[in-house]
């Protein structure tokens, strides 16, 4: 028996900004699930699952925090995500829930408003790391991720070109989409990236994540025949924890090879040779990231990321478009639901709708999320056609 | 290469201090003493840091602390020129320190100029007592250079 064709029916971003002062969490993210909603041709009535956290009255409670959208919603929930509640893992654990006919159409979205500090003071709190063994040598994740890089440099003499092209590439999408944070700026050259100020060696302020607030939601469901959008089909996908985020030494000869084996389960399970992808969302929080899973994800062999991006193939009309609304470099990056807007940008490219950016007759997209030093990958392949 | 000096009070500033807890008080409290302990698993021998209550390669709940050496290579590091807080003194050098070729601890390395720190660098253990705390940063091991 073919399994019941469920698809993301309905993508919805807020303005994304630095910080947003005018808005409260909740009011956005109720923004954005009545957006995705609304383009998907269904209503708040349709809604039997939830995959989101909670920042309103009351604070979250002892059941994962989606549950207590229920009631703001006023309506009995007969799903909720008891993982990561955005992005790959949350779509991937609720098409599977409607498949197995426990819910029938899913809210995933969240995002962030007033509450990252201003310039000039302390970073972000959720880059700061607080662990007994960790917190003391005033490590950011940015140089978790650092170490990592340097590791993967000394090893395969991956350079620090190498490293910019990525940003450039990444930025120059993030120039020309409208809603990304970073939208006008640039465009950037590889000479550009490697001026800018050098944050946590190897990497420059060019090579980091955005931090930035706003909110994104989309909307998983059966009910194809019901829509007003074009459905995105799930394929396949799938996780891979390694546990303790940021509290241990990043070893990469340890946690280095996060994502092999899940790739290869997912591209079997999705019946798709990895040529067939036409866009990628790839997890960026550093342009490192960026190289070390066209390694893991079976593009090129292990310390050969550098020169396989280096050819500038991650751009727009390459062969292997990388993050083409600007990804976490320029476009947004809201805390853990960052990882639903790389979902967003997939979906509206398999549609047709991303405008300048649209990659000619897109079929396929493949969107990660998370890295080696979170101790947590997910991953999920997207298509127009039905699996 | 040369020594340059270390300010503990300029290192200090904006800095969040370690909590001890019952597992990891032996690492702290043989700091106090100079020596940099580790857990060793008694059944497999793997090195375990950080503290667990079972050993990360078998299981077993026979973990020992044993001393090691002080003395290991830079496995990575990185030039930190932003800081978690404001008050943190910039640039520092954050790294990853294999220890006697068997576990890694992160640290700062100090001592030296941020950019002589270089993958492969046979650094050594300098205690640095802060309030009731000794903490293990590292700094170039000259005798082995």
């Amino acid at each position: 028996m073919r399994p019941r064709p469920v698809a993301v029916a309905g993508v919805y971003e807020t303005r994304q900004a630095k910080r947003i002062t005018d808005a409260s969490t909740t009011g956005l993210v109720l923004e954005a699930f009545r957006g995705a909603l609304d383009d998907a041709g269904l209503s708040l009535a349709d809604v039997d699952g939830v995959a989101s956290d909670w920042w309103g009255p009351g604070g979250a409670t002892v059941l994962p925090s989606s549950s207590d959208w229920a009631r703001q919603l006023g309506r009995p929930l007969n799903w909720i995500s008891d993982t990561l509640p955005a992005g790959p893992f949350a779509l991937v654990d609720a098409v599977a829930a409607i498949r197995d006919g426990r819910c029938s159409t899913v809210l995933i979205g969240g995002g962030q408003a007033g509450v990252l500090p201003g310039p000039g003071e302390t970073v972000a709190s959720y880059t700061q790391l607080e662990n007994e063994f960790i917190g003391v040598w005033g490590a950011t994740t940015p140089t978790e991720f650092a170490l990592l890089a340097r590791r993967h440099m000394d090893l395969y003499g991956t350079t620090p070109e190498q490293l910019a092209e990525v940003a450039a590439a990444i930025r120059n999408h993030g120039s020309i989409n409208p809603n990304a944070v970073m939208y006008g700026r640039g465009p950037y050259d590889v000479a550009a990236v490697l001026a800018s100020p050098m944050v946590s060696s190897p990497f420059h302020l060019l090579e980091l994540s955005l931090v930035s607030e706003g909110a994104a939601a989309i909307v998983v469901t059966d009910r194809i025949d019901e829509l007003r959008s074009a459905p995105v089909f799930c394929l396949a996908g799938g996780s891979e924890v390694r546990g303790n985020a940021y509290v241990n030494p990043p070893i990469y000869e340890q946690i280095g090879d996060m994502g092999e084996q899940l790739a290869d389960r997912v591209f079997a399970r999705a019946g798709l040779a990895r040529e067939d992808i036409d866009v990628f969302g790839l997890y960026d929080p550093t342009v490192f990231e960026v190289i070390r899973q066209f390694e893991v994800l079976g593009y090129c062999k292990t310390g050969e990321g550098g020169p396989f991006v280096a050819d500038g193939r991650t751009r727009l009309g390459g062969s292997h478009p990388v993050n083409t609304d600007g990804g976490l470099l320029s476009h947004a990056h809201l805390r853990i639901h960052q990882m639903t807007q790389k979902v967003i940008e997939a979906v509206q490219q398999l549609r047709g709708l991303s405008g300048p950016r649209q990659v000619p007759g897109a079929r396929t997209a493949l969107v990660t999320a998370g890295g080696p030093p979170a101790g947590f990958y997910s991953m999920v392949a997207l298509g127009t056609e039905a699996p | 290469m040369s020594v340059t000096d270390f300010d503990l009070a300029t290192w200090r500033r904006g800095r969040t201090l370690p909590e001890p807890s019952l597992l990891s008080r032996p690492f702290w409290d043989g700091l106090a003493e100079g020596r940099l302990m580790v857990q060793r698993c008694a059944e497999c021998d793997q090195h375990v840091f950080r503290p667990e209550e079972a050993c990360i390669r078998c299981l077993s709940t026979e973990l020992d602390w044993v001393p090691s050496s002080g003395t290991g290579v830079v496995y990575a590091h990185s030039v930190v020129h932003r800081a978690p807080h404001p008050d943190v003194v910039v640039p520092f050098v954050v790294a990853c320190v294999e220890v006697d070729s068997a576990w890694h601890l992160m640290t700062n390395v100090v001592g030296c100029a941020p950019e002589d720190v270089y993958g492969g660098m046979p650094v050594r253990l300098r205690v640095e007592r802060v309030d009731d705390l000794h903490l293990p940063l590292f700094e170039p091991d000259w005798d082995r250079r």
